[in-house]
């Protein structure tokens, strides 16, 4: 076929698989039909399309790869039965090895081929290698047998194992439910106790409450009493003064009374009908003093009133009445707190012939002849 | 085309496995897996989608290990061309089940050298490292389309619809793009 130039412009795309549609069927259809030149021309551009995908950086494949592809391979040239003319030496048939190949053995028959093919070596040494393994595989079917009756008798002891474990936990499972209902009634009885907790100490609460209450009270009370008693206090300190004036009443109702008496004594006195007075007055060395008696002989006595200092300390003023002879004494003369005395004398001696009296400062109680200064003097007369 | 000693031997381990043997092809897949991964992880963004299409790459390649011609592509590109086209199916019924992802050629992650594998050898990274400096070499909107193209799995109209351009634009940056690309991994072809 003669050379056409346009196609050589599309044998780089062809020689890159970048070419399709019409232009492909028709560089086909010339390669095919034998165009040296193209050939030669797509063989060179090839190459450079072998030199690009060159660039790409190689990743080692698998094992599992080239393992499955040599079965293949392996499947490939041996999917003939066993019965196939194949072994060097007929005469060394091997018992072993049956006639026809069971699909297991096949699959090892693949598998042992190719770990021949790996290793390299003869058809013979294949097929003794092959009875090897049919060999060791009966062994191995042997002692699986054996493990096998092994394992069962684990089985039988396992499963014992498992029915115990089976009853401790029901077991288990029957104890913890009552341990939970213990718990639940635990429960009730810690609730009921709790509730009677609380009110026990509502009542404390209340008590306590009440105990405050009670307490205040008795504050109170106290208070009131303690106040009670101040007053009771007080009333009777009146009390006191009360009765210590009544008594002092009492007796300036009774000074008040002498006193009253007297004077009705003294003017009962004054009014008899004979009655004279006598002025007595102070002596050259005495005090300012003057004093007046009274003297009545129907009365047969004598009143002397008159106004004198107290008497010093240890004396007493003595009154005298001299008639013929020596002074009589007329007795002591009390004075009172204001310095009046009012002394009444009863039975004078010789009364009508009194002619003076007089009034001495004499030792306490009195003596029977004066022996004192006289303080004041009177003539009757 | 000249072929690299490392791509001889690869050449043979095809032969090899179109005869049936498979220890070829486990050598293959030692030598070539850990890159058609990567590059379908960029695909595909899904770790494990990707090996499941690795893994589907290898077994067609062991099923048409006889249609192989050394004169069409290394053995590599071979191989890439498969995994990438089984990717791309996937990416169109994920599309139709799914909205398209974000980057489905990722133009966005950074192109970093990662640390080498334990097994590659000190010849691989700097191959890498030096076409790396070859794509340096193009203009931004041509990485992109080619990226778009190769690793997004788009075609021209997508592309042109993704990026907003007419058409005639992206057709020629791709074009322009793969030529200065040539130009640059020249001395490393």
């Amino acid at each position: 076929m003669a050379h056409d130039p346009r196609f050589s412009d599309l044998l780089p795309a062809y020689a890159l698989g970048a070419l399709d549609g019409e232009e492909l069927r028709e560089l086909e259809r010339h390669l095919r039909d034998g165009c040296a030149e193209c050939g030669a021309d797509l063989a060179r551009w090839r190459r450079q399309v072998d030199l690009l995908a060159e660039t790409v950086a190689p990743v080692q494949p698998s094992s599992a790869t080239r393992t499955r592809l040599l079965v293949e391979v392996v499947k490939e040239s041996t999917a003939v039965p066993a019965d196939a003319p194949a072994p060097a030496s007929p005469a060394r048939s091997p018992k072993a090895v049956p006639r026809r190949i069971a699909p297991w053995l096949a699959g090892l028959a693949a598998a042992a081929a190719i770990a021949l093919l790996i290793r390299g070596g003869s058809l013979d040494a294949q097929l003794g290698a092959l009875r090897k393994q049919a060999g060791r595989l009966g062994e191995e079917v042997d002692r699986l047998g054996r493990e096998g009756r092994e394992s069962a008798g684990r089985a039988d002891r396992v499963a014992d194992d498992y029915r115990q474990a089976v009853e401790q936990r029901d077991r288990a499972v029957a104890e913890s439910q009552r341990l939970q209902e213990s718990l639940r009634a635990a429960e009730a009885r810690l609730h009921a106790a709790e509730t009677q907790l609380y009110a026990a100490e509502t009542q404390v609460h209340a008590a306590e409450e009440r105990g405050q209450q009670t307490a205040a009270e008795l504050a109170s009370l106290r208070r009131d009493m303690a106040q009670l008693s101040a007053q009771f206090a007080a009333v009777q300190a009146r009390l006191l003064e009360k009765e210590d004036e009544l008594h002092r009443a009492r007796i300036q109702v009774a000074s008040l009374q002498s006193n009253a008496d007297r004077r009705a004594e003294i003017v009962d006195f004054l009014r008899q009908p004979d009655v004279y007075s006598v002025r007595l007055s102070a002596t050259a060395d005495g005090p300012e003093l003057s004093a007046i008696a009274y003297v009545s002989a129907r009365a047969q006595g004598a009143i002397l009133l008159a106004h004198l200092p107290p008497p010093p300390p240890g004396r007493d003023y003595q009154l005298w009445s001299i008639a013929d002879g020596p002074p009589d004494s007329a007795g002591v003369i009390q004075v009172d707190a204001e310095g009046n005395a009012a002394h009444r004398v009863d039975r004078v001696r010789a009364i009508g012939s009194v002619h003076t009296w007089a009034v001495s400062v004499e030792p306490k109680g009195g003596v029977a002849t004066p022996t004192g200064r006289i303080v004041l003097a009177g003539k009757a007369g | 085309m000249e072929l690299t000693a490392s791509e001889r031997d690869d050449v043979q381990s095809l032969e090899r496995v179109a005869a049936g043997d498979r220890e070829a092809l486990a050598r293959l897949y030692d030598r070539h897996a850990p890159l058609i991964l990567g590059f379908l992880i960029r695909m595909l963004d899904a770790r494990d989608q990707a090996e499941n299409v690795l893994q589907e790459a290898f077994l067609q390649a062991w099923r048409d290990a006889k249609g192989y011609r050394p004169q069409l592509a290394t053995p590599l590109g071979w191989l890439l061309m498969m995994a990438r086209s089984r990717a791309l199916s996937r990416m169109r019924s994920r599309a139709a089940n799914a909205p398209p992802p974000e980057h489905g050629g990722p133009s966005g992650p950074p192109r970093e050298v990662p640390a080498p594998p334990a097994a590659a050898k000190p010849s691989p990274e700097e191959r890498r490292g030096r076409i790396e400096g070859g794509l340096a070499q193009l203009s931004a909107d041509q990485r992109e389309c080619l990226e778009l193209a190769c690793f997004g799995g788009l075609t021209y109209a997508q592309i042109a619809a993704r990026l907003n351009q007419p058409l005639d634009e992206i057709k020629s940056r791709i074009v322009s793009g793969m030529g200065r690309l040539r130009q640059a991994l020249a001395p490393y072809v």
